[in-house]
């Protein structure tokens, strides 16, 4: 593995990789870089958890082919499970919220595993990063396998309160640094913006 | 309680000590950045202006216009959303409209002892302890002279902030939050600006046909507020929260063990809709703030991170006396940040 790509995935475990180099990074052909990079993204979460003292039972354990092979028994879906998907979505976003971060919650819940060291922590939310996060998961396999299987509707509706919470919050924040920042009205543009924004919708024909 | 919670003498000194940077500033010609910055935020509520401005987060972007002036020393501003619904934003002093596309209108509440008035105290001396001001010379925006102060993190706790003042002005036509890696979170940017002498109070009239604000007189007529309860859906929402307070109780105190150097907690941003949820609290670096949440979780347990444009959301679970409780940290910090702010919760 070279240098930059070394540095590229100490970038994405911080969660400020850019889209560009999380490509790079992502492309690879050679399958022995690709296997390279997957030791050295699990190596540096170890060695992360083990600093911060957070090493548990699920240290070392890869789910990596698990998830693959799932996703690759998963049946195309349909234009109308997309459809319905894309109506109902579960961890519903808001102003950009990224779909990117509701997939990842979901995976979280799906694999019952409530630490987040699991999961890449997204960067930047809006339509850019559900290009690079999902693509896999929207274009034809669909969210059953992390989605609809592991979740009742008992989940779902933790879900939706789970959204709206974060949601108000988020607006209640924005307000109140509007406020707070007080010298103009300019950043009220964000709170209204939280208030009426429609949630991002996955484009069902979403391509790399 | 929490031992960083700053005194009021600690922030009155740096007031102080601010005034006196302006005062220095403004009988020098040659102003440093930090005498910049303190110009715009004694200056630039005061301008009379118009323009309009590209608000711009998390690949979205929207175009407002903005009418500003102030009549007795109170701010009087007027916003209007130019790309897809109609959204206006009314400001007189302390009261603020918003008026929604299917003309609802909600008030927002204003804390009595005035954050307009408090937040001027945001000295450079509060500042100095996260940034380091740095001034760029000559720039250009919106067709104006403008100068640009960069305010550096001086830690990886923080965004970068970017600000363009206007020469005549020392309004900001331009500013970013930018990560520390180089990319642009959010920005506003004047597109069109222009300063105007004559007041015409007609141009801070909603531009949203039928629509009525109650405004009052007084600070303390404000204060007294929700009256307008057909337009009020800031007093049902504070109603639900008082109510969520109630059967809420479970969080009798808790405090952070860890904030970042120079974040201090609001008290005087506290509306009564905050007040409600004892389990919320806010600080503030002089740039961007936080608020954390804490509240017993009695469903919906997972940890996770999100991010909105520059804003992070980050839930975090612990227990105590054995009930799980949740942690949520909104700001416009990074991520990491947010973590470690959730994670040095401790419930007492």
């Amino acid at each position: 593995m070279s240098q930059k790509q070394n540095e590229s995935l100490s970038a994405l475990m911080d969660g400020e990789l850019d889209e560009m180099s999380l490509h790079r990074l992502l492309k690879s052909d050679d399958p022995a870089e690709q296997a390279a990079v997957r030791e050295t993204w699990s190596r540096y979460h170890l060695a992360r958890d083990t600093m911060k003292g957070d090493v548990d039972q699920f240290a070392g354990v890869d789910i990596s082919a698990a998830v693959s092979a799932a996703l690759a028994d998963d049946a195309p879906l349909s234009q109308s499970a997309v459809a319905s998907a894309t109506r109902q979505p579960w961890w519903k976003p808001v102003a950009g919220l990224s779909v990117a971060a509701s997939v990842a919650f979901a995976v979280v819940i799906g694999a019952h595993f409530t630490q987040d060291g699991l999961q890449p922590e997204q960067q930047l939310a809006g339509k850019t990063e559900i290009k690079i996060v999902t693509p896999e998961v929207t274009k034809e396999k669909g969210p059953t396998m992390l989605a609809e299987n592991p979740v009742n509707t008992t989940q779902q509706k933790e879900l939706q309160q789970a959204q709206q919470r974060l949601n108000s919050y988020l607006k209640q924040h924005a307000q109140d640094s509007a406020i707070g920042q007080g010298r103009t009205a300019m950043p009220f543009a964000r709170v209204v913006n939280f208030e009426t924004q429609e949630p991002v919708q996955v484009p069902a024909n979403i391509n790399k | 309680m929490n031992p960083s919670i700053p005194s009021l003498g600690r922030i009155l000194v740096g007031f102080v000590m601010g005034l006196s940077v302006v005062q220095a500033a403004s009988a020098n010609q040659s102003l440093t950045a930090e005498g910049w910055y303190e110009r715009m935020l004694q200056e630039a509520p005061k301008a009379q202006y118009q323009g309009i401005f590209t608000h711009q987060s998390g690949g979205q972007s929207q175009s407002v216009e903005i009418v500003h002036g102030m009549k007795e020393g109170q701010v009087w501003e007027r916003l209007l959303h130019l790309d897809g619904p109609a959204r206006e934003v009314i400001r007189k002093g302390e009261q603020l409209f918003c008026i929604y596309p299917d003309a609802r209108v909600e008030k927002i509440e204003q804390p009595t002892n005035g954050p307009f008035a408090a937040e001027s105290m945001v000295s450079t001396q509060q500042l100095q302890q996260g940034y380091e001001f740095v001034l760029h010379g000559a720039k250009r925006i919106a067709g104006r002279p403008a100068v640009l102060v960069q305010l550096k993190p001086k830690d990886e706790l923080r965004h970068h902030y970017l600000v363009w003042l206007d020469h005549q002005t020392s309004v900001a036509l331009k500013s970013e939050l930018v990560n520390q890696r180089g990319q642009v979170l959010e920005r506003y940017q004047f597109n069109y600006f222009a300063p105007y002498d004559q007041w015409n109070e007609q141009m801070f009239s909603p531009r949203t046909q039928g629509i009525e604000l109650a405004f009052q007189n007084t600070a303390a007529a404000a204060e007294r507020a929700p009256a307008n309860t057909d337009t009020n859906t800031g007093s049902a929402s504070t109603a639900k929260s008082e109510q969520h307070a109630e059967t809420e109780l479970t969080v009798q105190n808790w405090k952070l063990n860890w904030l970042p150097t120079g974040f201090l907690q609001k008290e005087n941003t506290q509306t009564a809709m905050q007040r409600a949820h004892d389990g919320r609290r806010m600080y503030s670096d002089g740039i961007v703030m936080f608020s954390v949440y804490v509240e017993p979780a009695h469903e919906d347990k997972q940890d996770g991170l999100a991010q909105v444009g520059a804003t992070v959301l980050a839930v975090q679970h612990k227990q105590w006396q054995g009930v799980e409780h949740r942690i949520t940290v909104v700001g416009e910090i990074p991520q990491q940040t947010a973590k470690r702010i959730a994670q040095s919760v401790e419930l007492m």
